[in-house]
């Protein structure tokens, strides 16, 4: 079995008495896109962090293609790309002269460095914006530049802080095909996205993580049967009139519940899955009065299954794997003092 | 191929990497950024284009001044009061926020993630501003030699003593860009502006005071006394911007990455070498302490104020070794604990010196002043007391260095505080109120309230 491309072991992290990642073990194969959920706070960034060498862990151990982050460091940025959430630009400098700065801190010199600077600009697409400086440009082309820079040296894992966080609908399918594109190279992909939708289109694996522990790990489809406690099918319903009268309406009927509103109607959930049931309810909201002009059919989405997950762990049904007690001796202490 | 066809066919379109050839690769790419923004910054521009600007201006008034008697010399004081301004005070204001932009933007994170090491990415930050320092000091070169043409002026010295400012305007840098690693604006902030502020009025005192041109003739390097107190500025100064450099340094390397074990070892040479001097010169003992515990501050102050972990791939050289290395891991382990042993260490020496000096003036029969220890006693006291308050907050403090240094900086204002109420009320009930505060204690060794 060949090394996966992330490994993390039972991996601590507490800042104070803050215990920003507690216990958190999986790993993810070469080549495959992972997509990292939590909620802010969860201990995403954290994590991420410890796994580009950034930081380090409490207790625990992170390994890069086999590389421990805290003993290997070096060899470990080798071979990841680190792509944070937020990151500031340079005053007075262009894009290419920005992208040129990393080839040269990397290592590249002479032509090997301008060819790489210019492969990374077409891929990424910075070529019109080469002159343009850095500190100027929309987040869209900023997270692009980003994502240039983490690509310079070809790196066999790129980590992800939410790279669409902030970007408007068009920057972000960009910036999908882009990572689309990588992950076709083979490229490991480790990304966290509040966007679960694009993350299910994208990943191979979801990974969910919850006050610092992982909750979940396997694919979209997995994550959705596993959070779907109460079954049934789901419907958009849009009708004329007083959009309150169906929510109103929903509280009349047990077997069915009104999940959320909408410009025109709402989104329901009724308990059965027999189809049959769902044409008799339709039946008596015609019959009760309401105007319904489209009742849709639709499929239990990644945030439904988000929504779920948390309140499983709120309701104490699931509650992660639970961690080792971490010693109670620091692990950075030196033996002699 | 018709003619017309070459002629008309379009150039081939520039690519964006083309100019990428403008700083060979030879430079460091820290060098590289740093020039290519510092550069284009307003600030430089500005520094740059008015000091010529300024020095025409005077030149033209001081060519039809000519045949006036002293001319010359208004001109040299002109050029070293815009010259000493530029490189003194405006050049290593500009480093006041060169590694907390960094760090505060996260591009210190993706710095590190490259092969650039903490140390190459403080000296390009360093070596930017002092290579465009540089480019002001080429720059007045043709004014000197128009000065040269009113007579009166000794070249040597002159030059001289401007590659002095220019050293030091060095150093200076390398303070304000070594501490502007430091979370804490009082280190970061005050106190290159309060090193600037202290230029600025100096410079202005220089260059209008009678004793300017006394000066520059010191420069010509006949006097031992000069060039003695000249060579021990120039160590003093490069020593404390090293401190600084290597406090900068640790402040952005990774946590698995050990740079204060070298300049404790540092610190331990140059107090040697000062007593070195010191027996060289047959210093008088009593300042042989003073001169020593100088030298061992800067030490003292960042083994005080180091953080309280440490990661196994620093102690792993020091276990490897066996025993020494374990005992050598107590003095020189990157962390707070390991720093009280290692300030203990040179308070010890600097205690034992005086004792020695004690034992040596009585054995020869010579007088020993008793006061030397109780002064030096009272300003040890100073550098131990922030430590001793810092124990009590360790587990809430993540910015050692800042909060020992704001301590100190604290009990020292308490102390002036003290003082001026002692001195406006003529009682010094104020200072015996704080007489257990080492600042104040030490202010009341003066005799003046005994």
């Amino acid at each position: 079995m060949s090394t996966p491309a992330i490994s993390v072991h039972n991996l601590y992290r507490y800042f104070g008495t803050l215990k920003a990642v507690n216990g958190v073990t999986f790993e993810i194969p070469k080549g495959s896109v992972c997509g990292f959920v939590g909620a802010n706070g969860a201990g995403k960034t954290t994590t991420m962090r410890i796994l580009a060498s950034l930081d380090y862990p409490t207790l625990g151990t992170a390994e890069i293609c086999g590389y421990n982050v805290v003993s290997h460091p070096e060899e470990v940025r080798r071979l990841i790309g680190w792509m944070p959430d937020h990151f500031g630009n340079y005053e007075h400098m262009t894009v290419v002269e920005y992208l040129d700065f990393y080839a040269r801190a990397l290592g590249y010199k002479g032509k090997e460095r301008r060819q790489r600077v210019q492969e990374v600009m077409d891929f990424t697409d910075l070529g019109p914006l080469a002159e343009r400086f850095s500190n100027k440009l929309s987040k869209g082309n900023t997270q692009r530049l980003g994502l240039g820079r983490a690509l310079l040296q070809d790196p066999e894992v790129l980590v992800m802080d939410e790279p669409a966080a902030g970007l408007d609908p068009k920057a972000r399918v960009e910036l999908k095909s882009l990572i689309r594109v990588l992950a076709n190279e083979g490229k490991t992909i480790f990304i966290s996205s509040h966007i679960l939708s694009e993350l299910g289109e994208m990943c191979d694996s979801l990974l969910f993580i919850n006050g610092g522990r992982i909750v979940h790990h396997g694919d979209a489809q997995s994550m959705m049967q596993e959070t779907d406690v109460t079954g049934g099918l789901l419907y958009d319903v849009q009708i004329l009139g007083d959009a309150e009268s169906l929510s109103a309406w929903c509280l009349l009927h047990p077997k069915v519940e009104f999940l959320e509103s909408r410009k025109q109607g709402g989104r329901i959930r009724i308990e059965s899955n027999a189809i049959d049931d769902s044409a008799e309810i339709l039946h008596r909201m015609i019959k009760d009065g309401l105007r319904v002009v489209e009742f849709h059919r639709e499929q239990r989405n990644l945030e439904d299954a988000f929504i779920d997950m948390l309140g499983k762990i709120d309701r104490g049904e699931i509650a992660g794997k639970t961690p080792p007690q971490m010693p109670t001796t620091p692990a950075f202490n030196p033996p002699t003092l | 191929m018709s003619e017309s066809a070459i002629i008309s066919t379009p150039p081939l379109p520039k690519s964006a990497t083309d100019h990428l050839t403008d700083f060979s690769d030879r430079l460091p790419p820290m060098l590289v950024k740093e020039l290519r923004q510092g550069l284009r910054a307003r600030t430089f521009v500005a520094v740059f284009l008015g000091l010529q600007l300024f020095l025409a201006l005077v030149m033209l008034f001081a060519t039809t001044a000519s045949g006036v008697n002293g001319a010359g010399g208004v001109v040299s004081r002109i050029i070293f009061l815009f010259f000493m301004l530029a490189v003194l005070v405006v050049q290593p204001l500009r480093g006041i926020n060169a590694l907390y932009g960094e760090i505060k933007s996260s591009t210190i994170d993706l710095m590190v993630l490259t092969r650039l090491s903490a140390r190459r990415i403080v000296f390009g930050k360093w070596a930017a501003i002092v290579g465009q320092t540089l480019l002001l000091f080429v720059s007045i070169a043709p004014y000197l030699i128009l000065r040269y043409f009113f007579g009166g002026m000794n070249l040597f010295a002159e030059m001289l003593a401007l590659s002095s400012v220019l050293i030091l305007s060095i150093c200076l840098t390398g303070l304000s860009v070594g501490v502007s690693a430091n979370r804490a604006i009082l280190i970061r902030g005050l106190l290159p502006l309060a090193v600037a502020v202290f230029f600025l009025f100096s410079t202005f005192g220089l260059c209008t005071n009678s004793s300017f041109e006394y000066l520059l003739r010191e420069f010509t390097m006949q006097d031992e006394e000069f060039v003695a107190v000249f060579f021990s500025l120039l160590i003093g100064s490069l020593y404390i911007a090293w401190t600084a450099f290597g406090l900068g340094v640790s402040a952005i390397a990774p946590a698995a990455e050990n740079h204060s074990s070298l300049n404790r070892v540092i610190t331990l040479i140059v107090m040697a070498l000062i007593g070195l001097i010191l027996y060289l010169v047959d210093a008088d003992w009593e300042a042989v302490p003073f001169a020593i515990g100088a030298a061992a501050l800067p030490g003292i102050i960042l083994a005080f104020g180091e953080k309280n972990f440490l990661m196994p791939r620093i102690t792993e050289p020091f276990v490897r070794r066996g025993f020494i290395g374990r005992m050598l891991g107590l003095l020189f382990y990157p962390c707070w604990s390991a720093g009280v042993f290692y300030a203990t260490l040179l308070i010890g020496i600097i205690y034992g010196l005086g004792a020695l000096g004690y034992y040596h003036e009585n054995t020869l029969g010579n007088y020993y002043d008793p006061d030397v220890s109780v002064v030096l006693t009272s300003l040890i006291g100073c550098l131990i007391f922030p430590a001793a308050v810092l124990v009590f907050f360790q587990k809430k403090i993540t910015n050692h260095l800042g909060m020992y240094i704001g301590i100190l900086a604290g009990s020292f204002a308490l102390m002036a505080a003290m003082f001026a109420i002692a001195e406006s009320t003529s009682s010094q009930v104020s200072l015996w109120t704080f007489c257990w505060l080492p600042p104040v204690n030490l202010c009341m060794q003066g005799g003046r309230f005994d």
